[in-house]
């Protein structure tokens, strides 16, 4: 109701968030049974899907990402896990994240936890009003990275600013 | 209805929106142990059961190492009490010299599709928490936290 009078004294601001939609296939550690195991380069694994419905050429969609995620490491090393974020079927954000061992393993294997956080702003959604998928996908340097939660891949629409 | 009244009369009425945005940000680091601590708290008010509560936590930490290993801690989400999100994080280093200080940051994000049950106005209580999990000798704190709290709005069937 309040925003009723906030529209008469003020102008009406834009660039608003809408069309929020969230796939969270697990939201505590070690609830994802199975595991999810990152295959190793090339061959990748999805983790989550989320479509938003885009209605105007000018929508921006807000895309927001975290895992957690682990590797056992039976000998010391570091372990490269990599990211990406797929409208369709084309690639449009990719971040990398490792974990390395610590210095000695006296009961292996030693596990090293880690949470990736991914966000993107997809500009160009869309060139004719439509269902626009986005899927999270992993793949790792070496085998022994698993995920089993939390995964959260959430979209939103934003609509265009005032100006600009 | 809303300010959208107007822009309604143009486009197509779209939903799913933010709306409620609560946030907590103390700027003083915990020290970390085996007990879980409270790093941040906020409660939003929330009126539909439709309604979902999108959270994003950030916690920056670090572990003051007297040797060399592994440091994992627990970060969790509660709503009114009960855990609704969990997350694991590392810290290893591989130099055994004393004091070394080693920093990460745990990034969480959790969409509550369930914050309240039953029709009507309700504040809903979220607490975000760390716990050590595992840890070489030192002291684990942190360094800055903050939870962030929106309600959003059920989208367009």
């Amino acid at each position: 109701m309040s925003e009723i009078h906030a529209a008469q004294v003020s102008s009406l601001e834009k660039g608003k968030l809408t069309e929020f939609q969230v796939a969270e296939p697990a939201a505590l550690f070690g609830n994802l049974t199975p595991p999810v195991s990152f295959p190793v380069a090339p061959a990748f694994v999805d983790l989550a899907t989320v479509s938003v419905f885009v209605d105007d050429t000018t929508d921006r969609v807000w895309l927001n990402a975290t895992v957690g995620w682990f590797a056992s490491f039976t000998a010391i090393g570091t372990l490269e896990a990599t990211f990406q974020l797929l409208r369709e079927t084309v690639v449009i954000y990719e971040t990398r994240q490792a974990v390395s061992s610590p210095p000695s393993i006296p009961a292996p294997p030693a596990v090293v936890n880690n949470i990736v956080h991914l966000e993107h702003n997809d500009n160009t959604p869309i060139i004719i009003p439509a269902t626009v998928t986005y899927t999270l996908r992993v793949q790792a340097s070496a085998a022994g990275a698993v995920t089993s939660g939390p995964i959260t891949l959430t979209a939103a629409e934003i609509e265009k600013n005032v100006v600009g | 209805m809303s300010a959208q009244v107007h822009t309604s009369q143009f486009i197509p009425i779209e939903k799913g929106r933010l709306s409620e945005f609560r946030f907590n940000e103390p700027t003083t680091g915990f020290v970390l142990s085996a007990s879980p601590v409270v790093l941040a708290a906020t409660v939003v008010l929330v009126d539909d059961v439709s309604d979902r509560v999108w959270l994003n936590g950030t916690v920056n930490w670090q572990i003051s190492l007297a040797g060399a290993g592994t440091a994992s801690v627990l970060f969790e989400i509660l709503r009114n009490g009960t855990v609704i999100y969990s997350a694991v994080q590392s810290i290893s280093s591989f130099f055994p010299v004393s004091p070394f200080i080693v920093f990460n940051q745990a990034q969480l994000q959790h969409v509550d599709t369930t914050p309240i049950t039953t029709p009507g106005l309700a504040p809903v209580l979220y607490q975000l928490r760390a716990t050590v999990l595992a840890a070489p000798p030192g002291t684990i704190s942190t360094l800055f936290q903050v939870l962030s709290a929106a309600e959003v709005e059920a989208n367009l069937p």
